[in-house]
């Protein structure tokens, strides 16, 4: 066997032409043998051809069969050779790691904060924003309101005649439901002497859960014909309320359980994952709705609708706007033709999803771009150790390129980094799902709508993998492309000058840290700015003095208090007696405790401001309240006295008005004696006296323009008083000492009233900020990491060019230099980059922040005290991250300092 | 033609393979003719699913080839067993060895 042909080592390249050319030559031989050996025994040649060809079978077939089977093998066999060699690479990579255990910590902890963060955040934008609802072809699911040309109040829900227009006229939708929040007292059996329970609630049209597609986990949900007036009482629970009060038990489809007051056959559960309208809704009744006394002004409700398949929103606004103004026509009610004409009602549909989760949007968009760039400086930050570690191996790089290996040197550094990029990612996954059970346990005020829905799940992993990959290609990819760049010969030659080249290639590491200091500029800018707007919230005046006052929440059962009347006595008892408690300076109740979601508002008349013609009439906030309500919350009495001692029976005409209310109606004249009606069809009221104004609402708008009538005003013909309503107790010492008293004090007058949502003032005022508080919690977080990480990279950067420049920093010291020179002469480098970084951050800042805009209050984004704060702040840390490194090198004896490189 | 009778033809044929290279290097005809010889010319290989055998038991690992020149002086593919297909000649020979008296069990055993 001469002239061997070594195949084995030819393998791995072979193609497809190659192996079949292979395949021939083995084939022929086989032919070309076993014809000689014909022809050899006396055949001749073309029929010993034919007979070895007919031996042989079909050759085409088994020459395609052949090179399919090495074609495979070799497939496989490659493909196991790489990820043996990957294996290799990362076990030698690990190695090389646990050699500088100090890097690697510092790598891989920097990467999964960086990950960590940005994956946390990202599964609360995933699981609030982006994921779909939980219900069948969501894509199709619109929320339908309205705007309106009434000043004041540019959007309106729907009325219950609209829904009923809408449910019998309009084309586009497969469905479409209504549903109110409300409260509710539930009492677990009929005639039971349990204690009353406050859940919230909704009241539904039967069509809701069929326009949403939800099915009961038990039972059923409602059917057509239970929301309307006369119907079966009946009730669908919540499966948590199901578990918690009843045990679980499927019995208890087809109990009754009593609902203020009222029995209701329990009809099915809801699961779990069925939150809608709110994670807290416990329990939902039909609505009656009544064609007869349907009125096109009660915009009470929220509808959803479900699109027709192919049907566009566009189409069905269209659509709802056409038959809109047969609303009147159809369904009267008490709103005068020309009034409605003038109220110019446009129906507007958006997702469903949009709609859910419109509040927070801003909020959670925010704060991804916080994570984001706080992984953004984690990357530059790890891409920096990288360098030094690229340019500490320079030489090896360049030697073991000069002898053909330059390959398997760059795969080296890949895999570092990705070994690196592994450990980072799983570390952040870890402090992901440790950061959102923090997020979801935190007291955060904000009420993050599909909270229960957030977690660490496929597409979040999924995202912090894109994460890990980003920042391992990030980090590894500067010192790979700088190596290559190098030409070998100027590596080995400079070896033996590692002074000057050092800082030559220091460049690539000095614009890391420009980009950094520049994004954690960014990031302090925002929360400085958000530190502000909550500064300036909390010096809001809210218009009442929280301290000492004690807020208790109660609400009468309608069935059993059915006048106004009887609802008045049982509050004038339950304050007489309140008084009465050691401990309590005042008690007052009100309908609306200034921020909170009480809200209520109608339309206002004053005389001596006459509409004209048909004119839409103003709209403003109206509260009830009990005489003393302002003294016990500390709302100042400007003018004028407060409500009169009433008979409970006797409806009241006096009317008190906010300061701001006067302004606008008797601008530099007395409002004591004017007369005033609240809504159209009221009494006319007299104006008693003016108080201070409260921000009733929100601290971040500006304080209502309201009316305060006596909480047992009565209006219309009908007597009508609040049936659910806010105590208010001032306490001689700690409020929430009271609660305990208040609660026995409510029980021993009626069992059936429950009590609920105890709570000082002081916390409602302090949850009023929120939503700020927390933003500005979250961004100092992260712009604290930031600026750590910041630090670290320009401490890193300083400390690497000093260790360069160590001979040269000993030759100026032995010429007579003063350390202090020194000193300065590498501090003033390090203020150099941070002076660059600052002023591209700033210009980044300012084209960002204005993001920041519907979250701040009080403040611009640009507000230049905050952005020219953050950048001396960021020069200070800057400065100081240089100096370390620059005092250090000056205090090193010249001696010592020549003798080192 | 069932895959269970195809599959039972094709690892016997594997093992008969491996027994002739287990002499020594041979190209594909060597093989062949040896089979042929061994079997007093009892056993007629095809010769075309010689070549796809001898292939797969080269992609396995089981075998090594090299080009060489015959006696003659032609280019030929010459198979070698590697150590793994010496291992697994052991093991398909005891295999096979237990089959045949299993089924020389059965076929000489007296009704029950």
């Amino acid at each position: 066997m001469t002239a061997r042909r070594r195949f084995r080592l030819a393998l791995l390249r072979r193609t497809r032409a190659t192996r079949l050319r292979d395949v021939d030559a083995e084939l022929r031989f086989h032919i070309e043998e076993r014809v000689d050996e014909l022809v050899a025994l006396g055949m001749a040649r073309p029929q010993a051809e034919a007979e070895v060809r007919a031996r042989f079978g079909d050759v085409a077939g088994v020459r395609a069969e052949c090179e399919a089977i090495d074609a495979a093998g070799e497939r496989t066999r490659s493909r196991r050779e790489w990820w043996g060699a990957a294996a290799r690479q990362a076990r030698l990579a690990a190695r090389a790691l646990a050699r500088r255990p100090a890097f690697a910590l510092v790598a891989i902890g920097t990467l999964a904060l960086g990950i960590g963060a940005a994956t946390a955040v990202f599964s609360l934008v995933h699981g609030v924003l982006l994921r779909p609802l939980p219900f069948p072809e969501p894509e199709r699911l619109l929320a339908v309101t309205h705007t309106t040309a009434v000043p004041g109040v540019p959007e309106v829900q729907q009325s219950d005649a609209g829904f009923l227009l809408y449910e019998r006229r309009a084309t586009a939708f497969e469905r479409t439901g209504v549903h109110r929040a409300t409260e509710v007292n539930l009492v677990a059996t009929a005639g039971g002497a349990m204690q009353a329970e406050r859940l919230v609630a909704a009241g539904v049209s039967a069509s809701l859960f069929p326009t949403l597609r939800a099915t009961a986990l038990q039972g059923r949900t409602f059917v057509a014909g239970e929301d309307r007036r006369g119907a079966r009482p009946v009730v669908v629970l919540s499966e948590g309320l199901w578990r918690r009060r009843f045990g679980g038990d499927p019995s208890v489809v087809g109990r009754q359980v009593v609902v203020d007051g009222s029995p209701r056959e329990v009809v099915g559960i809801m699961p779990a994952r069925f939150q809608y309208p709110s994670a807290s809704t416990q329990l939902w009744y039909p609505l009656p709705f009544d064609a007869a006394t349907a009125s096109p002004g009660n915009f009470n409700y929220t509808q959803v609708a479900r699109l027709k398949p192919g049907v566009t929103p566009e189409r069905a606004v269209a659509e709802l706007a056409r038959i809109l103004p047969r609303v009147i026509e159809e369904y009267p009610g008490d709103v005068p033709p020309a009034m409605w004409a003038q109220a110019r009602l446009a129906p507007v549909v958006a997702p469903l999803r949009e709609a859910i989760v419109g509040r927070v949007r801003g909020l959670l968009w925010v704060l991804l771009g916080g994570a984001g760039l706080v992984l953004l400086i984690a990357c530059a930050n790890v891409a920096s150790l990288f360098l030094v570690r690229a340019e500490e191996g320079q030489r090896e790089l360049a030697v073991r390129s000069a002898l053909g290996a330059g390959r398997a040197a760059a795969a080296q550094y890949l895999a570092e980094a990705a070994v690196v990029g592994v450990l980072g990612s799983t570390g952040g996954v870890a402090l992901a799902v440790a950061g959102v059970r923090l997020l979801r346990a935190l007291p955060s005020g904000v009420d993050l709508p599909r909270l229960s829905e957030v977690g660490v799940d496929g597409p979040v992993l999924l995202f912090a993998l894109a994460a890990a990959a980003f920042a391992t290609v990030a980090a590894s990819a500067l010192p790979l492309l700088r190596a290559r760049g190098v030409p070998v010969a100027a590596v080995l030659r400079d070896a033996g000058r590692a002074a000057t080249a050092g800082v030559r290639r220091q460049s690539a590491r000095k614009a890391l840290v420009v980009a950094q200091v520049a994004l954690a500029l960014v990031l302090v800018a925002a929360s400085g700015l958000m530190a502000r707007s909550f500064a300036r919230l909390r010096d809001v005046a809210p218009g009442f003095d929280p301290a000492r006052v004690l807020a208790v929440r109660i609400a009468l059962p309608p069935s059993s208090y059915r006048d106004a009347a009887s609802v008045a006595r049982f509050h004038d008892r339950l304050l007489r007696e309140l008084d009465a408690l050691p401990g309590v300076r005042d008690a007052a109740l009100t309908s609306w405790l200034p921020l909170s979601e009480d809200h209520n508002n109608g339309t206002v008349f004053v005389e001596d401001r006459p509409m004209v013609g048909d004119a839409v009439p103003p709209v403003h906030e109206q509260v009830h309240v009990s005489r003393d309500w302002f003294a016990t919350v500390g709302t100042p009495l400007l003018a004028g006295r407060t409500f009169a001692p009433q008979d409970p029976a006797r409806a009241s005409t006096e009317v008190i008005v906010s300061r701001a209310f006067a302004q606008r109606y008797w601008p530099g004249q007395s409002a004591i004696g004017k007369r005033v009606r609240a809504g159209l069809v009221s009494p006319w009221l007299t104006v008693v006296g003016v108080v201070g104004d409260v921000h009733l609402a929100a601290l971040d708008r500006p304080a209502e323009e309201a009316l305060y009538l006596p909480y047992h005003a009565f209006e219309r013909d009908t007597a009508w008083a609040p049936t659910s309503v806010t105590l208010a107790l001032r306490a001689a010492g700690d409020p929430a000492a009271l609660v305990a008293a208040v609660r026995r004090t409510v029980h021993a007058l009626d069992p059936a009233v429950p009590t609920y949502d105890e709570r000082p003032m002081a916390d409602t005022l302090r949850a009023a900020a929120a939503r700020t508080r927390f933003t500005t919690l979250l961004l100092g977080v992260a712009s604290a990491v930031a600026l750590l990480l910041g630090a670290v990279g320009m401490y890193g950067v300083m400390a690497y060019g000093v260790s360069l420049r160590q001979r040269e920093i000993g030759v100026r010291l032995a010429l007579g230099a003063r350390p202090l020179d020194v000193g300065r002469m590498i501090s003033r480098q390090g203020v150099a980059l941070a002076a660059a970084g600052v002023a591209i951050g700033l210009a980044g800042a300012l084209a960002v922040t204005r993001f920041l805009r519907g979250l701040l209050y009080g403040v611009s984004p640009t507000d230049p005290l905050t952005l020219g704060a953050t950048c001396a702040l960021l020069l200070v840390v800057a400065l100081l991250a240089s100096w370390l490194p620059a005092r250090r090198a000056a205090a090193l004896p010249p001696v010592e300092a020549l003798r080192r490189d | 033609m069932g895959s269970t009778e195809l599959d039972l033809v094709r690892g016997t044929f594997d093992l008969l393979v491996l027994k002739a290279l287990s002499w020594g290097p041979m190209h594909g005809l060597g093989v062949l003719r040896w089979i042929e010889r061994a079997s007093q010319a009892q056993l007629q290989v095809t010769e075309g699913a010689l070549y796809p055998a001898l292939h797969r038991l080269e992609q396995r690992g089981w075998l090594d080839a090299e080009w060489g020149v015959t006696e003659r002086n032609r280019e030929a593919k010459f198979y070698r067993l590697t150590p793994e297909g010496r291992h697994a000649l052991t093991a398909e020979l005891s295999k096979w060895t237990r089959y045949t008296e299993a089924v020389g069990l059965v076929l000489a055993a007296p009704r029950a």
